[in-house]
């Protein structure tokens, strides 16, 4: 039946008989089985990480569980072009395939610029249609989970040409909470701030009056970096609880776009750090340290607050736990400034998408393999064990072999969610295999005092990060990036000098140099004369044209 | 002759040799610095602690790298790479030097082969033009695109090319009248006489090779072939960058500054032994004098 | 006679034999020289010439994704325009010649002044000792050495301030403060590449004859007069060419250093033409500007050289290439 000799119409009459059966078995996962097998060139990054932790027991990047399994179930054969091995080379090199117009048959790309330019150039096949139809339930409802915007961000011209990539959640590359020392809050008889107020006092506390108790005045309060911005030791949070959003797009109350970073509630904000930097509560050297550099602080014992995310107890804090068991960090709500509630910042949770090049002649072989990857892991018959986290070893994580992966979003939360709800009844049965190994991490610590269980404890545990993330969720008080698109025109020539003006005032009103109205004043009206307003106008009629 | 006296010690010898020791001292803190980084614990030096003690003496790290098979194999590499790329580059630099030594009067060409090589040290077409050319001579992932595409460096042309003008002309006379054409006399005379020039080429070759990392990235399709310094640039990465990905749990393994520490110890040692070996050639200019004599 | 009977026969004058006959003979001598040049000719326009091709990036608007040989959009010389028209950029040129000159000047003298001391030094164990120990510096990345100058310098725990603070000064915010972030580069730089120049300087005079050195004495100079009449002048040809070949650098400030070192604080003294074309979204692709920028570096470069070289001939009588 399946005839090489032939190809072509015959192939497609094949192909189009199994469907029918395919689709004609109810509930059963139906996979189209290419026979004789295809090929299916895909390029990967391999960081150390992943060389170290995860190419093991026999398995390769070219030879593992799951290019069997992709093999066995769909007939494809992956070969990999090339591997790279970090995030600098991996975008030069897909930028080189680009232009050498050689680009692997399914490309993931971090970059949504070059899909748009991509899509523009015509190299990309189109997956609207081969997505309704092969897309499984499961997969539909799952990609559903990440919002419209998500699909919206791959959609050129109305065409779809990318599907996004939503890894774990938007609200790890921001900081929505403020990450303070617990042991020193306890020894300075101070407790959970609930308004901004009391937040600057704790901050003013730590670097004034000697919490490590050395006599020395040799502490900080808040950390920070010169970029300002991010899921560890950044500033968003701050900047949130005085309702401003630098970073991203918000409608303004006209339904209009605007940047956050230029509106007045931002100088506000950056007024209150100003008043931290002169009371020494915010490291004075802030303005030249790379995160790493400011991490120093933190783990030497020598800062007492970050703005972060659920996360930072497994890198850095947990080195300052290490040091010295005593240390206690919690994760708190970002207090208001006003009363009013606050809002966090977040961007749209797509970080890449999956392009199938244009005349490659199976496009529906990323649906395919995306159905494979939602059924084997979180599908009801999944086999998390053997694709996804191997038992025992926390860092054996099989699933980044998988060609084509998409993690559920708000997987950690989720997960915290499960482990609060266990510990209280004992019942572990629907977790899956990553979640009980948290869940036994956590145990390990509260009941056993594993301390090197601890970082996993204030993460996932009922007093830790995701678990202060409970209001937000509850509330939905998150101000969501409404801009979800590759850049603009003007964008891609300005933004990027707009981006650094904006740093460098900011930095410059923190640190007190100038008048700050004057100085914001400034900066506001240079944004806008160098592509501020242009940019503002291209990006409400990308806006407009979605309501439509 | 010089005849050695009985000298008093020159304040000038003590002082100026204080100095430079000094001087030198302060050149190898930054590797003391390094060293001690990596035998220190991990945590003392993520924060900070370290300064040129070990804090929390530990060999771990060395232990982890020496595990790393990607490390040796990277390393290897960059062996063969010096192997073959030093003495093709050598080759080729005292070939090219020597014509180029040449009176313009007795080779014409002389100018314009000049100003070929001067235009190669300025200009430049970038990366993509360069990774075409590469890609269309089969040159990807092989290990010759680390060799070739550097073998020419003008730098070393004009450098050598100096040195061999200084050779003084009653050599190349003598040598013609007893009838030696140009080979004979490019490597019975020029060659040993310029040891010391030589030898500073080697060197600089040398560290070319060692230390070149962006080639190795971009035109190797798989991570076990890549030279040393490409593999450690990829373990140097920022967090920041992991971060934006969320992908924190690969932020904590490869954080750990003890482990890079020793990385880039364990890579920096052939250049620490190369300059002693090669030491033996900056000889004051025996040769000469014995070639005039 | 034969020469007349040939002219007659074939109104060919002896001067014509005689040329071929140089010619030839010219040839077959040069010939050698042309082979010896061979190799490297063919490598250097494989690699060198043939990619320089792409230049002409520089004048489109060049989108990767149309493909290196696609139709691209041509621009003319909007690339640059738009480099030039940003605020930032003649900040960064400015800075950048001024960094480039200093790093250029000290990249000089400091170590010909250290290759000068070295060579004074006796024992070969301390001097082989030394040499070793000052070029090894060149060898750590900035991506270590700006955490390690982040430490040392710092306001509040930094060594270097502690020293001030003793000595009774206020202390600095080397890296954070313009009017001392340029010098904190050109230090920190010569100190990483001092030894790198002083391995070329010593080769140069360790081939001076050591006859000059010894006449010099019988004429009863001293030491710095050796210095003055032997060494420095044995050296002038290297140190010239050192000189000229660091001109054709003049627009390169050194990213490397500079994009470790810099932050939103010291744009304005610090932020080079480099870093600003790396923030203008390179890492976008954006390459025509990238290779618009280069060009203009290059053409630059070019242009001091070749400078140089006519002044080194007219002044020094010297002629580099």
């Amino acid at each position: 039946m399946f005839s090489t000799t032939k190809g072509g119409p015959r192939r497609a009459w094949c192909l189009a008989l199994v469907l029918v059966c395919a689709s004609a078995a109810v509930g059963a996962q139906a996979y189209v089985k290419y026979s004789p097998s295809i090929d299916l060139t895909m390029v990967t990054e391999a960081n150390d990480s992943l060389a170290k932790n995860v190419i093991k027991n026999g398995m390769t990047i070219d030879k593992n569980v799951w290019t069997d399994l992709v093999e066995s179930q769909l007939g494809v054969k992956i070969k990999y072009k090339w591997i790279s091995k970090s995030d600098d080379e991996n975008r030069t090199k897909i930028d080189l395939d680009i232009a050498a117009g050689d680009i692997s048959d399914i490309l993931f790309v971090t970059d949504i610029t070059k899909v748009k330019q991509m899509a523009s150039a015509g190299m990309l096949a189109d997956l609207g249609a081969v997505y309704d139809k092969y897309a499984s339930p499961l997969t539909k409802k799952i990609m559903g989970m990440a919002g419209k915007e998500a699909f919206l961000a791959g959609t050129y011209d109305g065409v779809l040409c990318g599907i996004p990539y939503t890894f774990g959640g938007a609200e790890d590359n921001t900081s929505p909470l403020i990450w303070l020392r617990y042991d020193w809050m306890k020894k300075l008889g101070l407790s959970e701030p609930k308004t901004m107020a009391e937040l600057v006092k704790i901050l003013n506390a730590f670097a004034a009056k000697d919490p490590d108790g050395n006599g020395k005045k040799d502490t900080v309060g808040l950390t920070a970096f010169k970029d300002l911005w991010g899921g560890l030791d950044g500033l968003e949070g701050f900047f949130n609880g005085y309702h401003a959003y630098p970073t991203i797009w918000v409608a303004d109350s006209a339904g209009k776009l605007v940047y956050g970073g230029i509106q007045s509630e931002a100088l506000k904000a950056l007024k209150g750090l100003n008043a931290l930097y002169r009371s020494g509560a915010l490291d004075p050297e802030f303005g030249i340290k790379s995160q790493d550099k400011a991490n120093e602080l933190l783990v030497g014992g020598k800062a007492g607050a970050e703005f972060g995310a659920g996360w930072n107890p497994v890198w850095p804090l947990f080195q300052s736990h290490d040091k010295d068991n005593s240390v206690e960090w919690k994760a708190f709500r970002i207090p208001s400034a006003d009363g009013k509630p606050v809002l966090v910042s977040m961007g749209s949770g797509v970080n890449g998408m999956y392009v199938v090049r244009k005349d490659y002649k199976h496009p529906e072989v990323l649906v395919q393999l995306l159905n494979l990857w939602f059924d084997k892991v979180y599908g009801e018959r999944n086999e998390f064990e053997k694709y996804s986290n191997p038992p025992g070893d926390q860092n054996w994580e099989v699933w980044r072999l998988a060609p084509v992966a998409e993690l559920m979003s708000h997987k950690n939360y989720n997960y915290t969610l499960q482990i609060i709800d266990a510990l209280k009844s004992g019942d572990t049965s629907k977790m899956n295999a990553e979640a009980k190994g948290n869940y036994d991490r956590v145990v390990g610590y509260m009941k056993r005092g594993e301390q090197n269980n601890w970082s996993w404890a204030t993460v996932f545990g009922p007093g830790g990060g995701y678990a202060a993330m409970k209001p937000y969720f509850d509330g939905n008080c998150f101000m969501v990036d409404k801009f979800v698109t590759a850049p603009t025109k003007t964008m891609e020539a300005k933004w990027a000098t707009l981006t650094t003006m904006q740093n460098e005032s900011y930095i410059k009103i923190i640190m007190g140099q100038g008048d700050p109205d004057k100085e914001f004043a400034a900066f506001v009206s240079n944004f806008k004369k160098l592509g501020g307003d242009q940019i503002i106008k291209e990006v409400n009629d990308w806006y407009s044209s979605l309501k439509k | 002759m010089h005849m050695p006296k009985r000298k008093r010690v020159s304040w000038f010898r003590i002082i100026n040799g204080a100095f430079l020791i000094a001087v030198a001292i302060v050149c190898l803190l930054p590797f003391v610095y390094i060293a001690a980084v990596s035998f220190s614990s991990s945590t003392a030096a993520s924060a900070g602690m370290v300064g040129l003690w070990p804090v929390g003496f530990n060999v771990n790290s060395y232990k982890y790298v020496a595990g790393r098979a990607d490390f040796w194999r990277a390393a290897y590499v960059s062996t063969m790479r010096v192997l073959v790329g030093l003495p093709v580059t050598m080759v080729l630099t005292i070939l090219m030097a020597y014509p180029l030594s040449r009176e313009t009067a007795s080779f014409r060409s002389r100018t314009f082969y000049v100003w070929f090589l001067f235009i190669t040290m300025l200009f430049s077409g970038g990366l993509i033009p360069g990774y075409m050319v590469v890609r269309s001579l089969g040159l990807l992932n092989s290990f010759w695109v680390l060799i070739l595409p550097v073998a020419v460096q003008a730098f070393n042309i004009v450098l050598l090319l100096n040195f061999f003008r200084q050779l003084p002309k009653e050599l190349d006379e003598a040598a013609r009248l007893d009838g030696a054409g140009h080979w004979r006399i490019l490597w019975t005379i020029y060659v040993p006489t310029t040891t010391p020039a030589l030898a500073t080429l080697a060197l600089f070759t040398f560290l070319t090779h060692w230390n070149s990392w962006f080639d190795g990235l971009i035109f190797m399709s798989r991570p076990e072939n890549y030279p040393l310094q490409s593999y450690l640039r990829t373990i140097l990465i920022d967090p920041v960058v992991l971060q934006s990905s969320g992908d924190w749990q690969v932020m904590a393994s490869i954080s750990d500054r003890t482990v890079k520490a020793a990385q880039i110890l364990i890579a920096a040692l052939p250049i620490m032994a190369v300059y002693p070996f090669l030491q033996k050639y900056f000889v004051k200019g025996i040769v000469i004098g014995s070639v005039k004599g | 006679m034969k020469a007349t009977y040939g002219r007659k026969r074939r109104a060919r004058s002896p001067a014509f034999f005689w040329r071929t006959h140089v010619q030839y003979s010219r040839f077959r001598r040069e010939l050698p020289l042309h082979m010896m040049l061979a190799p490297g000719v063919l490598l250097a326009l494989l690699f060198y010439y043939l990619p320089m091709g792409g230049l002409f990036i520089a004048f489109q608007h060049f989108i990767p994704a149309k493909g290196f040989f696609g139709r691209q959009e041509w621009v003319g010389l909007d690339n640059f325009v738009y480099i030039f028209q940003d605020p930032y950029a003649f900040r960064a040129l400015q800075n950048t010649i001024a960094i480039a000159f200093f790093k250029i000047v000290t990249g000089i003298v400091v170590p010909v002044f250290f290759a000068i001391l070295l060579n004074e030094i006796v024992s070969p164990v301390l001097k082989k000792g030394i040499q070793t120990a000052i070029y090894l510096p060149y060898f750590i990345s900035w991506v270590i050495l700006g955490g390690v100058l982040v430490d040392l310098l710092s306001p509040s725990s930094g060594v270097v301030n502690s020293a001030l603070r003793i000595l009774g000064a206020k202390p600095i915010f080397f890296l954070g403060d313009n009017a001392w972030f340029r010098p904190t580069l050109i230090v920190s730089n010569v100190w990483k590449e001092f030894g790198f120049g002083t391995v070329v300087y010593l080769a140069s005079i360790t081939s001076i004859d050591p006859g000059l050195y010894e006449s010099a004495k019988i004429d009863g100079a001293n030491r710095w007069q050796q210095v003055w009449n032997v060494t420095l002048p044995g050296m002038r040809m290297i140190i010239v060419l050192m000189t000229v070949l660091a001109l054709g650098n003049v627009l390169n400030a050194g990213f490397d250093q500079v994009f470790n070192l810099y932050s939103p604080q010291v744009y304005q003294s610090g932020d080079i033409l480099d870093t600003f074309v790396y923030r203008l979204g390179l890492q976008q692709s954006q390459y025509g500007p990238a290779t618009a920028v280069g060009l203009f570096k290059s053409l630059v470069s070019l242009l001091f050289i070749s400078v140089s070289y006519f002044v080194a001939y007219r002044c020094f009588d010297y002629r580099i290439f």
